[in-house]
């Protein structure tokens, strides 16, 4: 079941947001943590100026259509992973360390040689989806593989075949889990295509971040930091309604 | 259908074990509705499972027939219903009664499906979803969903375990014709005597650890065996005589577990 953020919470949240905003602003101000950190209103000055603001929205475009590529190619590959295993149980202990393995691979260290591999402006896609599949494929997988016992038993009774079995009654029960591993994964997704475009793609937010550190640009730094938080809570906060939506039809 | 010499020791802890079953023997004639009680634990489900084919007992064997549990399960023609109603959330109470086709493989046939529906008193309810229905109408669709396939043997695990029993009582006088008229071969667990002995040919008591047959009632009493039936004497003085034996059951019965194996 799926429970309501408990209601009459809203002036609550609304005074920690603004206690958290203002303490920002105070520091920033005050100079207090230094130069690097910037008040709220330094930064959000950099969105006054249409030169710096077009620059950061584009840069945002791209990183956020990075980071949906990568979503949905992660997604595709948890999808072939979790069925496989789930069709054909011998496979699934292989198919498990493949795909932790595949994932603890430190990105970091293997950047540059996705960039000679996929080239400058697919990277950050390919980092985008080998962040955002594990997520999804633990979560789809643990959906697949705990299906009521009642329906379990049910399609074994008939006489169904595994894949029957799977098409009509395992996959549909997991698909709220799926969603959510989407929603888990959506965050990774969009840093993933920040690290990647930082390996040198042409354009994106994490280019902006680079070039801001390069150029001592403080504000513009924090702006788009800011711009890649938003951007992950709003798929978020998306993902979560239609995760919503999948458990109300799917799932008791 | 013949049950013979079942036994079945689950792994407890350890060192423990439970004996579930213990040289379970009995045989169902065809049409014959044979009912199963006996205390919490005594290895009912336990029994329906093997007989289902979900479960493999140590020893023994299940025919049905010339067919095993699991070649009857190959050919699609065994039903079960369980307390648990087990209904897909995301089909309509058409499509789940449908279900068995679809796992077999089979084309669905709405109007065996309306049919269907008829008979458990659900023509209405075709299109809404599980989560719209009441607990009673669940436990309908999926008794209508057990008999889709026309099984060879129906096998019925409390079915209306989950209900009040004011919701039971009605459901078994609207459904006890569906039974007798249906003429397939079933086997019902349930822990209401009454409700044995209205719907049975055939009454067993078992007895808890080991799982074992402790008694056995014949009911003869005429069909249908409706309100004027069950306050009449004989009906009661069999109701108490399964009783008592229930009770004898459950004094026989033993120790929760056994050390060692
Ligand atoms: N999968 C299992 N693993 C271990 N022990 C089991 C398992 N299934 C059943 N048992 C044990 O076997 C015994 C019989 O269980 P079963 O569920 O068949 O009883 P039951 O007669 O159906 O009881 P109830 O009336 O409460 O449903 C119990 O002692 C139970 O603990
Ligand atoms: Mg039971």
């Amino acid at each position: 079941m799926i429970r309501q953020a408990p209601r009459g919470g809203a002036p609550l949240r609304a005074v920690g947001t603004l206690l958290f905003l203002a303490a920002w602003e105070a520091i920033g101000r005050t100079g207090l943590w230094g130069e690097s950190f910037p008040a709220l209103s330094t930064i959000g000055g950099v969105f006054v100026n249409d030169a710096s603001r077009n620059l950061l929205l584009r840069a945002l475009g791209r990183t956020a259509e990075s980071a949906s590529y990568g979503l949905a190619l992660g997604a595709i590959a948890a999808l072939l992973l979790a069925s496989a295993s789930s069709l054909w149980p011998r496979l699934r202990i292989g198919l498990d360390t493949l795909a932790t393995g595949i994932y603890a691979i430190p990105t970091i260290t293997f950047g540059p040689v996705f960039i000679l591999v996929a080239g400058p402006e697919a990277t950050p896609i390919v980092l985008s989806a080998l962040s955002a599949y594990f997520p999804i494929f633990v979560a789809l997988d643990s959906g697949l593989r705990f299906a009521p016992a009642a329906q379990r038993d049910l399609a074994a009774v008939l006489g169904a075949s595994r894949a029957r079995a799977f098409g009509r009654v395992d996959f549909p029960a997991a698909l709220p889990a799926f969603v959510d591993g989407l929603r888990l994964a959506a965050p990774g997704a969009v840093l993933g295509a920040v690290l990647g475009e930082w390996f040198g793609a042409p354009r994106g937010l994490g280019v902006v971040i680079i070039s801001s550190l390069q150029n001592v640009r403080i504000p513009q730094l924090w702006a788009a930091a800011l711009l890649c938080v938003t951007c992950s809570l709003l798929a978020y906060v998306l993902l979560s309604a239609l995760h919503r939506q999948a458990h109300r039809r799917y799932a008791w | 259908m013949r049950v013979a010499g079942i036994f079945k020791t689950f792994p407890l802890g350890k060192k423990g074990s439970v004996r579930a079953l213990d040289a379970i023997s009995f045989d169902m004639a065809q049409r014959e509705l044979v009912a199963v009680v006996g205390p919490s634990g005594c290895g009912k489900s336990t029994l329906l499972r093997i007989i289902a084919g979900l479960e493999t007992p140590d020893a023994g064997e299940v025919r049905i027939g010339a067919d095993t549990p699991a070649t009857l399960t190959a050919r699609h023609r065994l039903g079960v219903a369980f307390q648990d109603h087990g209904l897909l959330p995301w089909l309509t109470v058409a499509g789940n009664i449908g279900l068995p086709y679809r796992l077999a493989g089979l084309p669905p046939d709405p109007a065996r499906i309306a049919a269907l529906a008829g008979m458990v008193g659900l023509s209405k309810f075709l299109e809404a979803v599980p989560r719209q229905l009441s607990g009673g109408m669940r436990q309908r669709v999926s008794l209508a969903r057990s008999i889709a396939l026309d099984p060879v043997l129906l096998l019925l695990d409390e079915p209306f375990g989950a209900l009040d029993l004011v919701t039971r009582r009605t459901l078994n006088q609207e459904l006890q014709s569906l039974w007798t008229d249906l003429g397939t071969t079933t086997l019902l667990i349930t822990h209401s005597v009454e409700e044995a002995v209205q719907l049975a040919d055939r009454v067993l008591v078992m007895a808890a650890r080991p799982g074992r047959i402790h008694a056995e009632f014949r009911i003869d009493l005429p069909r249908p065996r409706d309100r004027a039936l069950t306050n009449s004497l004989p009906f009661l003085n069999l109701v108490q005589a399964v009783s008592s034996s229930l009770d004898d059951a459950s004094a026989a019965s033993g120790e929760q577990t056994e050390p060692g194996a």
